[in-house]
């Protein structure tokens, strides 16, 4: 019965294992191989040079400014996306009466920029950023600032604004998982605290943060890996520019492959790039299973 | 007994009629099939790749296609459409999947590339046996080391866009030298109004636009080079003097748009149709663009003079994949496209000529008048795609450019390091 049954499962995975194998796992096979070879595709006649490419990488100054400046973007969007989450969803469950009926069209609106594509996202905030754009014209009609700013264009500022472009685009989806999260917890929990005269704060901390844990643990790891993996806003507002300043890894990748064709290096920097991924989504299977175990 | 006798008779004679069906079925069939398969057998399939083909823009390329797959049925066009952003990346991918198409689009920038990748078809001794070369402009010939790699199909040189209504407005003729170009910015320039003499695209997000638009055409006006023989030359004081002039025009004079290391080529153009700037520095790729704006007078000027009239060719091109197997086809079908009607419609697109029999149109000789001249005056130009690892050159300039707006370095330091870093690549390609 036990052999009957494994052969069914082998017959019934082996299409989805093949599929991976074929669509995942050679590719990444060749990244791997290809990270040991100078300039093009092994099958193109490019030259054997085992770890060099790994040494070249870890020297390369535009490289770890591009790591330090994926680490600062992936924190911050990860944290601000989570705080920023976590308070709405709280602000509209605790006051969906306040909000009634227009709780619906509220969250529509809060939506839309989900909803857009990081082309188009870009293209507004450029609109916006832009020295003549509608920021430094208001704070130059306003007196604010003497002069339109060039906000984009300052390698102080330039970072930031991705991050905030970023923020503003993934906050909903974000928000909406929370808030589903939130909406499963059961009322009797808070109706108990408030008869044992559990404060609001208390609540939070001791009712609302456990139970939508598991679900802001899961948003962190794909948060992190989305924005490890996070391109076409910073390749559509600054290319990376100004001096490097928001030139993460992603685009520091796609230079090395498409710009200067060096494909071994490049396949040298997505597989450091897949190891961090990886370490993170170790991390995240471990205290999930954990946690798992604890309850 | 007779009627049995009869019966099977009959029964004999519908057997008979079925088998006489079933073979003049067959034969029929066979016929059709065989027929069928001879057509398939002859039919050739052309794969068309560039990213000019959207009917919208009012492509030429569709009613040529389609014309010649009337004048020969067995040729069946299909015209594979990317988009600008996503040209180049595309070629690389496909010719690493080997999936090239028969015939696509190359921009001359890439050339060094593509040949190093082994992916274009040498076409010296097909265009040598037609005398094709002797149709196109000199500069424009997709020529590398003595050989013929690509045939111009669209684009040209840079020169002075300018708007020609405000022009006339204020009084004013297009600057003929970089002095007068200063003064013009000087008188009309007004930041408060957000009206400037022009805007520069010298964003990251757009390095082959800030060079083949804005640094390029200025250095060689300069009399400057990006490159002398195998020695990187963008650091002469001509260079150094082109790169401070640009950036005094921001910075000192206030008579280009702030913010130029933000705006791209695109958005140079939207500033220009939004007419606040009175001219800019682009090349004829970018007259499709302003098609779209018959309302505004654009017209092009001569390049303005300083040591040289300089300009920059940057034109996208034909190449025949070196893996096609339908070499001779595509060959027949580049011909065709060369044809002097075909080209004709290429240039109703809002294209510059690229032959002289097409440019010496009186409604040319007017339209294309400041890039034709430019064209043709030019002592000191760069043609896209002769030197290597030009991606790597564009991006090390605008972070020279960079540096200096932001008085990270000055324009000497920036350029030095930049000609030092690209003196590496230069040495490590002239090495293989």
């Amino acid at each position: 019965m036990i052999r009957k049954n494994t052969k069914l499962g082998i017959m019934f995975t082996a299409p989805l294992i093949i599929f991976l194998a074929l669509t995942t796992f050679f590719p990444l096979l060749h990244v791997i191989i290809t990270g040991f070879y100078r300039n093009y595709l092994p099958e193109r006649g490019a030259v054997f040079v085992f770890f060099e490419n790994y040494k070249i990488i870890f020297q390369d100054q535009d490289f770890m400014q591009a790591l330090a400046n994926t680490a600062v973007y992936v924190l911050s969007v990860t944290a601000l996306h989570l705080l920023l989450a976590v308070a709405l969803a709280v602000f509209f469950d605790r006051h969906t009466q306040i909000i009634g009926k227009i709780a619906y069209l509220v969250r529509g609106i809060i939506i839309i920029p989900w909803l857009l594509s990081w082309t188009v996202a870009a293209a507004i905030w450029l609109l916006i950023l832009n020295p003549s754009g509608v920021l430094s014209s208001v704070l130059v009609y306003l007196g604010l600032t003497p002069r339109l700013h060039i906000w984009l264009g300052d390698p102080d500022y330039a970072l930031t604004w991705i991050i905030i472009i970023t923020v503003w685009k993934s906050l909903p989806f974000f928000f909406m998982l929370t808030y589903a999260a939130l909406m499963t917890v059961s009322s009797e929990l808070y109706e108990s605290a408030n008869i044992d005269g559990a404060s609001h704060w208390q609540q939070f901390w001791s009712i609302t943060l456990p139970m939508i844990k598991q679900t802001l643990m899961t948003l962190a790891v794909l948060d992190i890996v989305w924005c490890i993996r996070q391109y076409e806003v910073i390749a559509f507002t600054t290319g990376g520019g100004p001096l490097g300043s928001t030139r993460t890894l992603s685009i520091k990748i796609y230079q090395t492959a498409f710009e200067n064709l060096r494909f071994g290096l490049a396949s040298a920097q997505g597989v450091v790039v897949l190891l961090i991924c990886s370490v993170i989504a170790m991390i995240y299977i471990k205290v999930h299973t954990q946690s798992e175990v604890k309850q | 007994m007779l009627m049995l006798l009869n019966h099977l008779k009959e029964e004999k004679m519908k057997k008979k009629s079925v088998v006489v069906c079933i073979v003049l079925f067959s034969c029929i069939a066979g016929v059709l099939f065989a027929g069928g398969a001879r057509e398939e057998e002859e039919t050739v399939n052309l794969r068309l790749w560039g990213w000019t083909f959207n009917r919208s823009d009012g492509a030429s390329i569709h009613p040529i296609t389609e014309a010649y797959m009337e004048e020969n049925p067995h040729v069946k066009i299909e015209l594979m459409e990317t988009n600008w952003n996503e040209a180049y990346n595309e070629i690389i991918l496909m010719s690493q999947s080997g999936n090239m198409p028969d015939l696509f689009l190359v921009n001359r920038n890439w050339l060094q590339d593509f040949i190093q990748m082994g992916v274009l078809e040498d076409l010296t001794d097909r265009v040598e046996a037609m005398g094709m070369n002797d149709r196109f402009y000199e500069p424009l010939l997709g020529e590398h080391e003595g050989r013929t790699w690509i045939l111009p199909y669209m684009g040209g040189n840079s020169s002075l866009v300018i708007n020609r209504g405000l022009f006339e407005e204020l009084g004013l003729e297009p600057p003929r030298t970089m002095d007068e170009f200063v003064q013009i910015g000087k008188e009309i320039s007004d930041p408060g109004r957000n009206f400037f003499a022009t805007a520069f695209c010298m964003s990251e997000a757009n390095v082959t636009g800030a060079n083949v638009c804005n640094f390029g055409p200025i250095l060689y006006s300069f009399g400057g080079r990006y490159v002398d023989g195998q020695r990187a030359a963008f650091n002469s004081p001509e260079g150094i003097k082109a790169m401070q002039w640009m950036i005094d025009l921001e910075k000192e004079h206030e008579i280009a748009t702030p913010g130029s290391i933000t705006i791209d080529a695109v958005r140079m153009r939207e500033i220009m149709a939004a007419e606040n700037v009175l001219m800019t520095f682009d090349g004829a790729w970018g007259t499709p663009f302003y098609a779209n704006y018959p309302e505004l007078e654009i017209d092009y000027a001569l390049m303005p003079e300083d040591e040289s009239i300089g300009t920059v060719i940057n034109i996208a091109c034909w190449g025949l994949s070196e893996s096609s197997e339908n070499k001779e086809e595509a060959w027949d079908l580049l011909q065709y496209i060369y044809e002097e009607e075909n080209l004709k419609l290429l240039n109703a697109d809002g294209n510059m000529p690229i032959t002289p029999s097409i440019g010496e149109l009186p409604e040319n000789q007017e339209r294309y008048a400041g890039f034709l001249e430019t064209l043709a005056a030019s002592d000191n130009f760069f043609r896209t795609g002769s030197v290597p690892n030009e991606s790597e050159l564009y991006r090390l300039i605008v972070r020279a450019y960079h540096e200096a707006m932001l008085d990270r370095k000055t324009v000497e330091d920036a350029l030095n390091d930049a000609a030092d870093s690209y003196q590496q690549i230069l040495d490590r390609f002239y090495a293989q």
